[in-house]
Protein backbone atom coordinates (compact mmCIF):
# COMPACT_ATOMS: atom_id res chain seq x y z
CA UNK A 1 0.00 0.00 0.00
CA UNK A 2 1.48 3.47 -1.11
CA UNK A 3 -0.07 5.85 1.61
CA UNK A 4 0.02 9.81 0.39
CA UNK A 5 -0.11 12.27 3.78
CA UNK A 6 -1.80 15.23 2.92
CA UNK A 7 0.59 18.82 4.39
CA UNK A 8 -1.67 22.43 4.21
CA UNK A 9 0.15 25.05 5.75
CA UNK A 10 -1.03 24.32 9.78
CA UNK A 11 -1.29 20.62 9.34
CA UNK A 12 0.24 18.97 12.78
CA UNK A 13 -0.52 15.49 12.55
CA UNK A 14 1.15 14.93 9.25
CA UNK A 15 4.47 13.91 10.38
CA UNK A 16 2.19 11.53 13.05
CA UNK A 17 0.68 10.06 10.54
CA UNK A 18 3.70 9.23 7.90
CA UNK A 19 5.73 7.54 10.95
CA UNK A 20 2.88 5.18 11.75
CA UNK A 21 1.92 4.61 8.13
CA UNK A 22 5.63 3.76 7.57
CA UNK A 23 7.48 3.15 10.97
CA UNK A 24 5.10 0.89 12.61
CA UNK A 25 3.19 -0.57 9.67
CA UNK A 26 6.37 -0.96 7.37
CA UNK A 27 3.78 0.83 4.32
CA UNK A 28 5.59 2.99 1.90
CA UNK A 29 4.18 6.65 2.49
CA UNK A 30 4.50 10.09 0.89
CA UNK A 31 3.58 13.55 1.60
CA UNK A 32 1.58 15.42 -0.39
CA UNK A 33 2.03 19.50 -0.47
CA UNK A 34 -1.15 21.23 -0.70
CA UNK A 35 0.08 22.98 -4.14
CA UNK A 36 1.03 19.60 -5.54
CA UNK A 37 -0.40 18.60 -8.94
CA UNK A 38 -0.49 15.11 -8.75
CA UNK A 39 -1.14 12.35 -5.98
CA UNK A 40 2.04 10.38 -6.52
CA UNK A 41 0.37 7.36 -7.64
CA UNK A 42 -0.72 6.66 -3.73
CA UNK A 43 -3.38 4.10 -3.00
CA UNK A 44 -4.67 5.79 0.02
CA UNK A 45 -4.51 10.11 0.42
CA UNK A 46 -4.99 11.13 4.18
CA UNK A 47 -6.12 14.60 4.87
CA UNK A 48 -3.97 14.22 8.24
CA UNK A 49 -5.25 16.62 11.29
CA UNK A 50 -4.07 19.88 12.79
CA UNK A 51 -5.44 23.86 11.98
CA UNK A 52 -4.96 23.47 8.17
CA UNK A 53 -4.98 27.63 7.15
CA UNK A 54 -5.27 28.60 11.23
CA UNK A 55 -8.92 27.38 11.13
CA UNK A 56 -9.75 30.96 9.67
CA UNK A 57 -13.40 31.21 8.24
CA UNK A 58 -14.31 28.10 9.24
CA UNK A 59 -12.26 24.95 10.18
CA UNK A 60 -11.23 23.60 6.79
CA UNK A 61 -13.32 26.35 4.87
CA UNK A 62 -9.94 27.39 3.40
CA UNK A 63 -8.00 24.37 2.60
CA UNK A 64 -10.81 22.91 0.38
CA UNK A 65 -9.56 25.11 -2.05
CA UNK A 66 -5.87 24.02 -2.15
CA UNK A 67 -4.87 22.84 -5.91
CA UNK A 68 -4.63 19.24 -4.66
CA UNK A 69 -8.11 18.99 -3.73
CA UNK A 70 -9.50 19.08 -7.28
CA UNK A 71 -6.78 16.20 -7.47
CA UNK A 72 -8.52 14.38 -4.49
CA UNK A 73 -11.88 15.30 -6.19
CA UNK A 74 -10.72 13.56 -9.07
CA UNK A 75 -9.50 10.72 -7.22
CA UNK A 76 -12.69 10.26 -5.19
CA UNK A 77 -14.91 10.10 -7.93
CA UNK A 78 -12.71 7.25 -9.57
CA UNK A 79 -13.19 5.16 -6.40
CA UNK A 80 -9.90 5.95 -4.54
CA UNK A 81 -9.88 5.99 -1.02
CA UNK A 82 -9.53 8.74 1.03
CA UNK A 83 -9.17 9.44 4.55
CA UNK A 84 -10.11 12.15 7.17
CA UNK A 85 -8.36 12.24 10.44
CA UNK A 86 -9.90 15.07 12.27
CA UNK A 87 -9.66 18.19 10.53
CA UNK A 88 -9.01 16.11 7.77
CA UNK A 89 -12.47 15.32 8.72
CA UNK A 90 -13.53 19.09 8.59
CA UNK A 91 -11.87 19.60 5.03
CA UNK A 92 -13.81 16.57 3.35
CA UNK A 93 -17.24 18.41 4.86
CA UNK A 94 -16.57 21.53 3.52
CA UNK A 95 -15.26 20.13 0.00
CA UNK A 96 -18.68 18.24 0.04
CA UNK A 97 -17.14 14.73 0.00
CA UNK A 98 -18.67 13.91 3.30
CA UNK A 99 -21.92 14.23 4.98
CA UNK A 100 -22.66 16.66 7.70
CA UNK A 101 -20.63 19.84 9.39
CA UNK A 102 -18.66 19.75 12.89
CA UNK A 103 -19.86 23.35 15.33
CA UNK A 104 -18.32 23.97 18.18
CA UNK A 105 -18.74 21.17 21.38
CA UNK A 106 -21.74 21.41 23.01
CA UNK A 107 -19.62 22.22 25.87
CA UNK A 108 -18.13 25.39 23.98
CA UNK A 109 -14.30 23.55 25.24
CA UNK A 110 -11.36 22.39 22.98
CA UNK A 111 -11.41 18.72 24.55
CA UNK A 112 -8.13 16.72 24.57
CA UNK A 113 -9.28 13.02 26.36
CA UNK A 114 -9.58 9.43 25.83
CA UNK A 115 -12.88 7.78 24.05
CA UNK A 116 -14.47 4.88 23.16
CA UNK A 117 -16.25 4.52 19.69
CA UNK A 118 -18.21 1.62 18.40
CA UNK A 119 -17.34 -0.18 15.03
CA UNK A 120 -21.10 0.47 13.15
CA UNK A 121 -19.96 -0.98 9.91
CA UNK A 122 -17.11 -3.59 8.95
CA UNK A 123 -17.14 -3.49 5.83
CA UNK A 124 -15.46 -0.59 4.75
CA UNK A 125 -11.79 0.02 3.89
CA UNK A 126 -10.98 1.63 7.08
CA UNK A 127 -12.49 -1.05 8.74
CA UNK A 128 -12.40 -4.33 7.84
CA UNK A 129 -9.82 -5.98 9.66
CA UNK A 130 -12.25 -4.83 12.91
CA UNK A 131 -14.91 -6.77 14.15
CA UNK A 132 -18.78 -6.27 14.03
CA UNK A 133 -19.36 -3.89 17.27
CA UNK A 134 -15.95 -3.53 18.33
CA UNK A 135 -15.02 -0.68 20.82
CA UNK A 136 -12.00 0.92 19.86
CA UNK A 137 -10.20 3.38 22.86
CA UNK A 138 -8.96 6.46 20.87
CA UNK A 139 -7.54 9.82 21.40
CA UNK A 140 -9.56 13.15 20.65
CA UNK A 141 -8.40 16.59 20.38
CA UNK A 142 -10.78 19.10 19.16
CA UNK A 143 -13.03 22.26 19.15
CA UNK A 144 -15.50 21.31 16.34
CA UNK A 145 -16.15 17.92 16.64
CA UNK A 146 -19.87 18.09 16.90
CA UNK A 147 -21.08 16.25 14.13
CA UNK A 148 -24.52 18.53 12.38
CA UNK A 149 -26.85 17.36 9.52
CA UNK A 150 -30.40 18.54 8.83
CA UNK A 151 -33.09 16.04 9.76
CA UNK A 152 -33.53 14.84 6.48
CA UNK A 153 -29.67 14.39 6.15
CA UNK A 154 -29.18 12.66 8.96
CA UNK A 155 -31.90 10.56 7.83
CA UNK A 156 -29.99 9.76 4.79
CA UNK A 157 -26.98 9.43 6.01
CA UNK A 158 -28.66 6.43 9.00
CA UNK A 159 -30.58 4.89 6.27
CA UNK A 160 -27.52 4.34 3.84
CA UNK A 161 -25.28 3.25 6.29
CA UNK A 162 -22.70 5.91 6.18
CA UNK A 163 -22.33 6.18 10.15
CA UNK A 164 -18.71 4.07 10.42
CA UNK A 165 -18.50 4.85 14.12
CA UNK A 166 -20.22 6.26 17.53
CA UNK A 167 -19.06 7.40 20.87
CA UNK A 168 -19.93 4.63 23.16
CA UNK A 169 -19.12 3.74 26.89
CA UNK A 170 -16.58 1.23 27.36
CA UNK A 171 -19.08 -1.68 26.79
CA UNK A 172 -20.10 -0.45 23.85
CA UNK A 173 -23.54 1.18 24.85
CA UNK A 174 -24.59 4.72 23.13
CA UNK A 175 -25.54 6.84 25.60
CA UNK A 176 -25.39 10.74 25.54
CA UNK A 177 -23.20 10.74 28.62
CA UNK A 178 -20.46 9.18 26.35
CA UNK A 179 -20.77 11.48 23.86
CA UNK A 180 -17.68 13.94 24.31
CA UNK A 181 -18.95 17.10 22.27
CA UNK A 182 -22.68 16.67 21.30
CA UNK A 183 -22.55 15.04 17.90
CA UNK A 184 -25.75 14.11 16.65
CA UNK A 185 -26.31 9.97 17.06
CA UNK A 186 -23.10 10.32 18.93
CA UNK A 187 -21.51 10.27 15.34
CA UNK A 188 -17.43 10.13 14.86
CA UNK A 189 -16.73 9.42 11.87
CA UNK A 190 -18.91 8.47 8.85
CA UNK A 191 -17.93 7.70 4.94
CA UNK A 192 -19.82 8.83 1.43
CA UNK A 193 -22.45 6.50 -0.08
CA UNK A 194 -19.88 4.81 -2.55
CA UNK A 195 -17.59 3.94 0.71
CA UNK A 196 -14.46 5.11 -0.58
CA UNK A 197 -14.25 8.35 1.51
CA UNK A 198 -14.62 8.21 5.18
CA UNK A 199 -13.23 9.88 8.10
CA UNK A 200 -13.42 10.64 11.87
CA UNK A 201 -12.82 12.81 14.64
CA UNK A 202 -11.09 10.56 17.00
CA UNK A 203 -7.13 9.96 15.78
CA UNK A 204 -5.89 6.46 15.08
CA UNK A 205 -2.51 7.40 14.88
CA UNK A 206 -1.91 8.60 18.24
CA UNK A 207 -3.56 5.27 19.31
CA UNK A 208 -0.77 2.62 16.96
CA UNK A 209 1.55 1.87 19.97
CA UNK A 210 1.48 0.63 23.33
CA UNK A 211 3.23 3.00 24.68
CA UNK A 212 1.36 5.61 23.61
CA UNK A 213 -1.68 4.08 25.75
CA UNK A 214 -3.78 2.67 23.29
CA UNK A 215 -2.99 0.69 19.99
CA UNK A 216 -6.83 0.41 18.88
CA UNK A 217 -6.02 2.71 16.05
CA UNK A 218 -3.52 -0.08 14.45
CA UNK A 219 -6.77 -1.91 13.42
CA UNK A 220 -7.80 1.01 10.99
CA UNK A 221 -4.24 1.25 8.62
CA UNK A 222 -4.15 -2.46 9.14
CA UNK A 223 -7.65 -2.53 7.32
CA UNK A 224 -6.67 0.01 4.90
CA UNK A 225 -3.77 -2.16 3.81
CA UNK A 226 -5.29 -5.96 3.90
CA UNK A 227 -8.44 -3.74 1.88
CA UNK A 228 -5.48 -2.42 -0.51
CA UNK A 229 -3.55 -5.56 -1.25
CA UNK A 230 -6.55 -7.77 -1.67
CA UNK A 231 -7.64 -5.57 -4.58
CA UNK A 232 -4.22 -5.50 -5.89
CA UNK A 233 -4.38 -9.57 -5.83
CA UNK A 234 -7.67 -9.61 -7.81
CA UNK A 235 -6.35 -6.93 -10.22
CA UNK A 236 -2.81 -8.84 -10.72
CA UNK B 1 -14.99 57.33 -1.13
CA UNK B 2 -15.95 54.57 0.65
CA UNK B 3 -16.97 51.18 -1.40
CA UNK B 4 -17.63 48.59 1.22
CA UNK B 5 -19.80 45.60 0.76
CA UNK B 6 -20.88 44.18 3.67
CA UNK B 7 -21.92 40.60 3.95
CA UNK B 8 -23.35 38.84 7.30
CA UNK B 9 -23.11 35.45 8.01
CA UNK B 10 -25.92 33.93 10.77
CA UNK B 11 -26.33 30.54 11.88
CA UNK B 12 -29.67 28.66 10.50
CA UNK B 13 -32.15 29.40 13.45
CA UNK B 14 -32.64 24.87 13.71
CA UNK B 15 -29.21 25.50 14.93
CA UNK B 16 -28.13 25.46 18.15
CA UNK B 17 -25.52 27.86 18.99
CA UNK B 18 -24.01 27.48 22.31
CA UNK B 19 -21.95 30.28 22.35
CA UNK B 20 -24.79 33.36 21.80
CA UNK B 21 -26.27 31.01 24.33
CA UNK B 22 -23.18 31.36 26.71
CA UNK B 23 -23.35 35.06 25.74
CA UNK B 24 -26.79 35.19 26.85
CA UNK B 25 -26.77 33.92 30.20
CA UNK B 26 -24.05 35.75 31.17
CA UNK B 27 -25.84 39.16 30.16
CA UNK B 28 -28.59 37.51 32.45
CA UNK B 29 -26.33 37.17 35.20
CA UNK B 30 -25.43 40.77 34.78
CA UNK B 31 -29.07 41.57 35.71
CA UNK B 32 -30.02 42.35 31.65
CA UNK B 33 -33.23 40.76 30.48
CA UNK B 34 -31.73 39.38 27.29
CA UNK B 35 -33.89 36.37 26.16
CA UNK B 36 -31.73 35.21 23.23
CA UNK B 37 -28.11 35.90 21.33
CA UNK B 38 -26.98 34.79 18.09
CA UNK B 39 -23.58 35.14 17.48
CA UNK B 40 -22.89 35.43 13.47
CA UNK B 41 -20.00 36.86 11.19
CA UNK B 42 -19.56 40.38 9.69
CA UNK B 43 -17.71 40.91 6.79
CA UNK B 44 -16.41 44.01 4.84
CA UNK B 45 -15.57 43.67 0.95
CA UNK B 46 -14.24 45.99 -0.81
CA UNK B 47 -13.70 45.62 -4.83
CA UNK B 48 -11.24 47.19 -7.40
CA UNK B 49 -13.33 50.10 -9.53
CA UNK B 50 -16.42 51.65 -8.71
CA UNK B 51 -19.39 48.87 -9.47
CA UNK B 52 -19.94 45.54 -7.32
CA UNK B 53 -21.41 43.43 -9.41
CA UNK B 54 -24.35 41.37 -7.04
CA UNK B 55 -24.40 38.32 -8.37
CA UNK B 56 -20.32 38.44 -7.51
CA UNK B 57 -21.24 39.36 -4.06
CA UNK B 58 -24.07 36.92 -3.69
CA UNK B 59 -21.18 33.83 -5.18
CA UNK B 60 -18.58 34.53 -2.78
CA UNK B 61 -21.73 34.48 0.34
CA UNK B 62 -22.60 31.34 -0.81
CA UNK B 63 -19.34 28.88 -1.39
CA UNK B 64 -17.09 30.74 0.87
CA UNK B 65 -18.47 32.76 3.39
CA UNK B 66 -20.92 30.54 4.27
CA UNK B 67 -21.48 26.93 4.74
CA UNK B 68 -25.09 26.50 3.71
CA UNK B 69 -25.60 23.75 5.59
CA UNK B 70 -25.90 25.51 9.12
CA UNK B 71 -25.38 29.22 7.94
CA UNK B 72 -27.69 32.21 6.23
CA UNK B 73 -26.51 35.42 4.50
CA UNK B 74 -27.55 38.99 4.18
CA UNK B 75 -25.90 40.96 1.92
CA UNK B 76 -25.86 45.12 1.99
CA UNK B 77 -24.46 46.85 -1.62
CA UNK B 78 -23.06 49.62 -1.27
CA UNK B 79 -24.83 53.00 -2.18
CA UNK B 80 -23.61 54.76 -4.74
CA UNK B 81 -21.90 58.03 -4.10
CA UNK B 82 -24.25 60.00 -6.15
CA UNK B 83 -27.57 58.79 -4.75
CA UNK B 84 -26.21 58.35 -1.76
CA UNK B 85 -27.72 61.62 -0.30
CA UNK B 86 -31.02 61.25 -2.07
CA UNK B 87 -31.53 57.36 -0.96
CA UNK B 88 -30.23 57.88 2.96
CA UNK B 89 -33.27 60.24 3.20
CA UNK B 90 -36.28 58.07 1.97
CA UNK B 91 -35.00 54.55 2.46
CA UNK B 92 -32.53 51.92 4.51
CA UNK B 93 -29.72 50.56 2.36
CA UNK B 94 -30.72 47.30 0.25
CA UNK B 95 -30.56 44.23 2.23
CA UNK B 96 -30.96 41.00 0.29
CA UNK B 97 -31.08 37.50 2.32
CA UNK B 98 -29.20 34.93 1.07
CA UNK B 99 -31.26 31.80 -0.40
CA UNK B 100 -29.22 28.56 -0.50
Amino acid sequence: MKVGVVVFPGSNCDHDTYFVTKTVFGQECVFLWHNDPALKEADVVILPGGFSYGDYLRCGAIAKFSAIMDRIKEFAARGGLVFGICNGFQILQEARLLPGVMLRNRGLKFICDHVYVRVERNNLPLTVQCQPGQVLRLPIAHNEGNFYADPELLDRIESNRQVIFRYCKPNGDITDAANPNGSLHNIAGVANGQGNVFALMPHPERASELALGSEDGKHLFQSLAYWVDRRMAATG
Amino acid sequence: MEMKTLVIVKLKKSVLDPQGETIRRALNKLGYSVQSVRQGKYFELEFDGNSVDPDTVEAISRDVLSNPIIEDFQVQLPVPQSTAETQRADSPKSTRDGKT
